[in-house]
């Protein structure tokens, strides 16, 4: 994404010039989008009197947000445990699970799920059962992450903009964590 | 499809209208105060996104492989069916629906079926972030199919691409793509 592709060809009076799909995402149609991308999480400017209660509104679905990534987390750190040969191919989802649960302000999980931690019978506290059949596994795994990416779509609908925007970036992510673990093979 | 690769080809030296300015020109009739401006805004962003999808779509079915084609015509239609729902969304919102150009330069040379599946995926990636922004700028049920259609694209880029990213459409989040050179990005192009 270095680049800038996709750009529209445009003809001026000072000759042809060309214009991003950038541009036209964030600078030329929406200076909005812009000032926000530079400017991270400031968003409210002014929100005024209800700031308050939204705020409090906005704590609970993040806190609600984390717990789904840290439940997801132990999903896959038991789902590793039981099937050492899926690491590979878990981890680095696991990973991205790990900085969601971050964005929504858990603290930084341990990284209990590398093979070499998780030897029989001394992993960490089962709390989901894995199927034994590891392409089942997968497949359990898949519904987890679809379902809590359900849960963050319904919860955005009331969640305040910067949230809203999180809540259905990571919702897209575990959708895709979804179809990658639903298409791979074992 | 193929042919639509070839019209590419011919239409690449002809001027586009610039429907950027066009959106300006319709969110400023709307007035600055009014609270559905940045929602109009986003919105029209996102129609020029399916845009600029709608014809890549056409360059990666003229250079995708056979057994991925029915892929890229699915593609093809979920972005023509987003299209116009935005089409309807700006409508609804008072504005006047951007139009595409005539033709959009491409990121990177397509000459083979690997390129355009890079292509593909890019398209999609790019998508992801201008609907993470109409999440941020819409509400009820506009926020909703923003969401709904980031998902989407999330899922296809993966499919292209083979491999998944942490915060699809977050440009400040994603690892190596600094705001600083989104900003030049957006100045001007290439």
């Amino acid at each position: 994404m270095r680049n800038v592709p996709l750009t529209r060809t445009a003809s001026g009076p000072t000759g042809p010039r060309r214009r991003s799909l950038l541009a036209l995402a964030g600078g030329s149609v929406g200076a909005a989008g812009v000032g926000a991308l530079l400017a991270g999480c400031t968003d409210g400017a002014g929100d005024g009197a209800d700031s308050d209660g939204r705020a409090s509104a906005d704590e609970r679905v993040r806190s609600e947000a984390a717990r789904g990534s840290l439940a997801l987390l132990a999903h896959y750190d038991a789902t590793i445990t039981t099937h050492p040969a899926l690491a590979n191919r878990l981890c680095p989802l696991r990973s991205e699970v790990a900085r969601h649960a971050e964005a929504f302000g858990s603290p930084p999980p341990s990284a209990s799920a590398s093979p070499s931690a998780t030897h029989e019978g001394s992993g960490p506290r089962r709390t989901v059962e894995v199927p034994r059949d590891a392409r089942k596994a997968l497949t359990a795994l898949a519904t987890a992450e679809r379902r809590t990416a359900d849960a963050r779509t319904t919860a955005l609908a009331t969640a305040s903009p910067e949230l809203a925007r999180l809540l259905a970036s990571v919702a897209a992510s575990g959708a895709a964590h979804a179809y990658l673990l639903a298409e791979s093979r074992t | 499809m193929s042919h639509m690769s070839r019209a590419r080809q011919r239409m690449a030296n002809a001027g586009g209208v610039d429907s950027a300015k066009a959106a300006e020109g319709s969110a400023r009739e709307q007035g600055h105060d009014t609270p559905a401006e940045p929602t109009l805004r986003a919105t029209q962003a996102a129609l020029a996104a399916e845009h600029a999808a709608v014809y890549g779509y056409g360059v990666v079915g003229g250079r995708i492989e056979d057994q991925r084609l029915p892929e890229a015509r699915e593609g093809l239609t979920a972005h023509r069916a987003r299209r116009d729902a935005l089409e309807r969304a700006v409508r609804a919102l008072r504005g006047e629906p951007v139009s595409s150009a005539a033709a959009y330069a491409l990121p990177f040379p397509v000459p083979d079926a690997a390129a355009a599946a890079r292509l593909a995926g890019e398209i999609e990636a790019r998508l992801c972030s201008v609907y993470a922004d109409l999440v941020r700028s819409a509400e009820g049920g506009a926020r909703r199919e923003a969401a709904a259609a980031l998902r989407e694209a999330a899922v296809r880029a993966v499919r292209w691409r083979g491999s998944s990213v942490t915060f699809p459409g977050l440009t400040e989040r994603t690892a190596g793509s600094a705001p600083s050179t989104a900003a030049s990005d957006v100045a001007d192009a290439l």
